[in-house]
């Protein structure tokens, strides 16, 4: 092995190899491989990465007070994520190089927050590759992902089935996969992402947990990896809402989508880096086609109860059983 | 004037509904049914007085209520890019 191969950190994020000079306490290590190939993404720390990165602004997110909060770039060398006081990430064309250069300021695990669930996830696009904004569990029955606007619950509800005995896949971005012809998924990495009373109610104080950002009092709670390598069959999508105004419900309820409003669903919620990149655009909506015409995508509607999620997750293993899927073994 | 389909809108159809995509933009826009069967009197190059008669003839519904939804599902795929407004020429 290579002496420059034998300082890197090594993990697996989103099905890649991540070769990373910044080391990640989130992840668990992955062995290097025996043959010193190179890793899928390399990420190594830079300066200086904003000269001359002049280009067009293909991505922006803004601060609940209008404040920029993340402004992409597309430059002639790639695309650049600047996290305004922060730290800036330059991702090459091909998506195998990202350079980091973070602000002196700027706490440790949040450049590795935002290099984790803020830049890999877009990348992915530059290597072929769709993802969701989701969290997914494992059932019997397969893979069991969960979308919706922030704060709706997608992790609370991984949670409660964690505490049940499933396996939790991921917090925030689930990988599709039609390579091998079936449909599969893959977990970005294994985890939680906690609000404390979430936490505390659903988990209790078992575990340890890291925090996510300086920005959010969210806490990380590692998870052991599940899922084989190359991704599990996505045997259900739950689109999480709550209750409408007048609504006489009073417990979680699984009501069908129409095979649009599933489909306006996944756009909502899948990663996409360049608007304007036409091609990804196209290979994306076919690949959701794809996905609503052969996985059941259903909304559930659930209070604001954390005590509900019991319930919830039963409705949702009945109506994966329902749809006579066959068991995992 | 004449209304037309923009050049980078795609459609995906999806169970007699449908969605539609603006390649440049990156915006996307859902249409039931009723929408559905609008877009396509659109793509056939049908003004809106005639898409409105057609639907008459074709669905059981108030004139004014139907002209009043088609007025402004035209105004919100103008709005969005989705179609165009161009100038019959002289």
């Amino acid at each position: 092995m290579s002496v420059l191969a034998s300082r890197m950190n090594r993990y697996r994020v989103c099905g890649l190899h991540i070769g990373s000079a910044l080391a990640f306490p989130e992840l668990a290590a992955a062995p290097a491989p025996m043959d010193d190939s190179l890793p899928d993404v390399e990420l190594e720390l830079g300066e200086d990465i904003l000269l001359d990165q002049s280009g067009e602004i293909v991505m922006t997110m803004e601060q609940p007070d209008g404040s920029p909060w993340l402004t992409c770039t597309k430059t002639k060398e790639g695309y650049l994520f600047h996290f305004p006081e922060l730290a800036d990430f330059l991702v090459d064309r091909t998506g195998r190089h990202v350079t980091l250069a973070a602000s002196a300021q700027a706490a440790p695990e949040t450049v590795r927050h935002l290099f984790l669930d803020q830049v890999m996830p877009p990348l992915l696009n530059l290597r072929g590759k769709d993802a969701l904004h989701a969290s997914a569990v494992m059932t019997s029955n397969g893979a069991c992902a969960f979308i919706g606007s922030s704060g709706r619950g997608k992790s609370t509800l991984a949670a409660a089935f964690h505490t049940a005995g499933h396996a939790v896949l991921c917090d925030d971005c689930l990988l599709l996969n039609a390579d091998a012809g079936e449909l599969r998924v893959e977990a970005a990495y294994p985890g939680l992402r906690l609000w404390a009373d979430g936490l505390q109610a659903v988990l209790g104080n078992t575990p340890s947990t890291l925090p996510v950002s300086h920005y959010t009092s969210k806490l990380r709670v590692a998870m052991p990896q599940a899922g084989a390598t190359g991704g599990l069959p996505l045997r259900g999508i739950y689109s999480l809402a709550g209750y409408e105004e007048g609504d006489p419900l009073t417990g979680p309820v699984i009501e069908a989508l129409t095979m649009r409003e599933a489909f306006m669903a996944l756009l909502e919620c899948a990663f996409r880096l360049d608007l304007t990149d036409r091609a990804m655009i196209l290979r994306q909506m076919r690949l959701l086609e794809r996905v609503v015409r052969e996985v059941p995508v259903r909304r559930l509607r659930m209070p604001e109860d954390l005590g509900a999620l019991p319930a919830a997750r039963e409705l949702i293993l009945q109506d994966l059983r329902r749809e006579g899927t066959p068991e995992c073994g | 004037m004449r209304l037309t389909i923009a050049d980078e809108v795609v459609v995906r159809d999806l169970a007699g509904e449908s969605v539609l995509v603006h390649l440049g933009a990156g915006n996307y826009f859902g249409l039931d049914a009723v929408g559905t069967r609008i877009w396509q009197l659109l793509a056939a190059q049908h003004s809106v007085q005639a898409i409105a008669a057609l639907l008459l003839r074709e669905f059981d519904v108030d004139e004014r209520q139907l002209r009043l939804d088609l007025d402004a599902l035209v105004a919100q795929l103008l709005a969005q890019g989705l179609l165009i407004a161009v100038d019959d020429p002289l």
